[in-house]
């Protein structure tokens, strides 16, 4: 193992360790680390002693490197890792058309938002003029361009729109 | 106009452009991670931090890549292997986990999994397949030895860890964490499912979508949804409406009862809990949907807040469970 390499796998290794003792701080599993306490991270008390959980989040202030560039936000990202380095592959979509903030009175509330995707599409057509001019001449290619705006789907969500779904995966 | 069914990504996204937040999705660990950031400049680099917390989960502890730690673990026949501070913190948790729920989630249902078939990464499992005949015992989380000092670990010849339920919940929490460092306002992590949030949550909390499958593919509103907002915390479902697949014409699921090595099969189909932690939540979920009847007297002794589904659709709340 070259110098290099040396150096890349010291600094993964900071990094986990960093990372491992952000978490065990945030989960209070630090505790029961090495001590074997029977606390999965969790100050949830033994079943005897239950308490409610209150949920009290402790954050960590360790810092984190990263060597990403934001330019705009991505819709999907995907991430390939190679030698130790992440390359992240971004695909954007354009942004959402527009959207209408549901009532907040009553119990049922619809909201319509249009599509992201639709995005207008370009048909470039060039024709070159057939028939000879009498004056002879450099023939000027003729270019029309058409732009057709697909139809934009609407959607209508049963409720207010969430920011997440937690279901069995 | 059109008329479309929206799916959980189109509600996802929508309620993100809403409020100018950033979001993205991607797949990750055999399910789908997302992300929600209340500072939109910052998911790039959010992405990017959660992304890297996914690989190092993924090459400490995936029982389907032979190149993860778990891997070389598990083929070690029993010889002590030396583990990252990332393994030996997913070993510890597992081990807590079967300590804190008297075995009902147990690591060492690896071997099991592998006997009834899911012995890959779930999309590569077949679908359907003959009679499986001969199941091995579970041999209980004794199996593992876990010397943190030295940082090193072995694994009773014959016996196969996987840290499935618990190690994606850690990632989770992980992953969340990471994102608040370097997005700060308020984030939202999802990974399959299992939900982390941090930070300042928008005013009246991070509403979510609590249903059988996470799916975000699906249908938005399947008829099996419910609504919540959670402020802190985390919030993880346990299902086994997800990872199914046939052998000699039975259904089976990815979550096993190490009692019987079969799949769980008690009256609850989906089990929610709300915790400080998903890897506490996640535990929980998975240990009620196991504990079958006795479900809603281990999670009111623990004070613990969860949804349990029968599988005729009753839905019975217990503890302080968020308001829809």
């Amino acid at each position: 193992m070259d110098a290099t390499s040396r150096a890349i796998a010291a600094a993964q290794r900071d990094r986990v360790r960093r990372r491992v003792r952000r978490i065990t701080a945030v989960t209070g599993v630090g505790a029961a680390l090495g001590t074997g306490a029977i606390v999965v991270a969790l100050d949830v008390p033994a079943a005897s002693s239950a308490a409610a959980d209150t949920g009290t989040t402790v954050s960590s202030t360790t810092p984190t490197t990263t060597s990403t560039t934001s330019t705009t936000p991505p819709q999907s990202l995907t991430s390939t890792k190679s030698a130790g380095h992440v390359r992240h592959k971004k695909t954007t979509q354009k942004a959402v058309g527009s959207s209408s903030t549901p009532s907040s009175a009553g119990t049922s509330t619809t909201t319509t938002v249009t599509s992201p995707t639709a995005k207008p599409t370009h048909k470039t057509t060039t024709s070159t003029p057939t028939t000879a001019p009498a004056v002879v001449s450099t023939p000027t290619p003729v270019t029309t361009t058409t732009v057709t705006t697909p139809t934009q789907p609407t959607y209508t969500y049963p409720q207010q729109p969430t920011g997440g779904t937690s279901g069995g995966s | 106009m059109t008329a479309l069914t929206p799916t959980r990504r189109d509600l996802h996204r929508a309620y993100a452009a809403q409020h100018a937040y950033g979001i993205a999705d991607w797949p990750a660990l055999g399910t789908t991670a997302q992300l929600v950031v209340t500072d939109a400049s910052a998911l790039h680099d959010a992405c990017a931090a959660v992304e890297q917390v996914l690989l190092d989960i993924d090459l400490a502890a995936s029982r389907f890549r032979p190149d993860s730690e778990l891997a070389l673990l598990n083929a070690a026949s029993g010889d002590w292997v030396p583990v990252s501070p990332l393994l030996a913190c997913a070993l510890r948790i597992a081990i807590d986990a079967a300590d804190w729920t008297d075995g009902l989630v147990d690591p060492t249902v690896g071997g099991v999994l592998v006997d009834h078939g899911y012995d890959r990464t779930f999309t590569a499992v077949a679908p359907d397949g003959p009679l499986v005949i001969g199941i091995r015992d579970v041999p209980g989380r004794a199996a593992i030895e876990l010397d943190e000092d030295t940082g090193r670990a072995r694994v009773r010849d014959g016996a196969m860890v996987d840290l499935g339920a618990t190690a994606k919940a850690l990632a989770a929490d992980l992953a969340s964490t990471a994102a608040l460092e370097v997005a700060g306002g308020g984030v939202l992590v999802s990974l399959g499912g299992d939900i982390g949030v941090g930070g300042d949550a928008p005013d009246g909390g991070w509403p979510i979508t609590v249903t059988d499958r996470s799916d975000l593919s699906l249908p938005a509103d399947d008829g099996t949804t419910e609504y919540v907002a959670i402020s802190e915390g985390a919030l993880a479902t346990s299902s086994t409406r997800a990872r199914r697949w046939r052998r000699g014409g039975h259904e089976l699921h990815h979550l096993i009862d190490p009692r019987s090595g079969g799949p769980a099969n008690g009256p609850w189909r989906t089990v929610s809990v709300t915790a400080k932690t998903c890897t506490l939540a996640n535990t929980a979920s998975t240990a009620a949907i196991i504990a079958g009847h006795e479900a809603e007297g281990w999670l009111s002794a623990r004070g613990l807040a969860a949804r349990l589904v029968a599988h005729d659709g009753a839905v019975v709340h217990v503890g302080d469970w968020p308001e829809s």
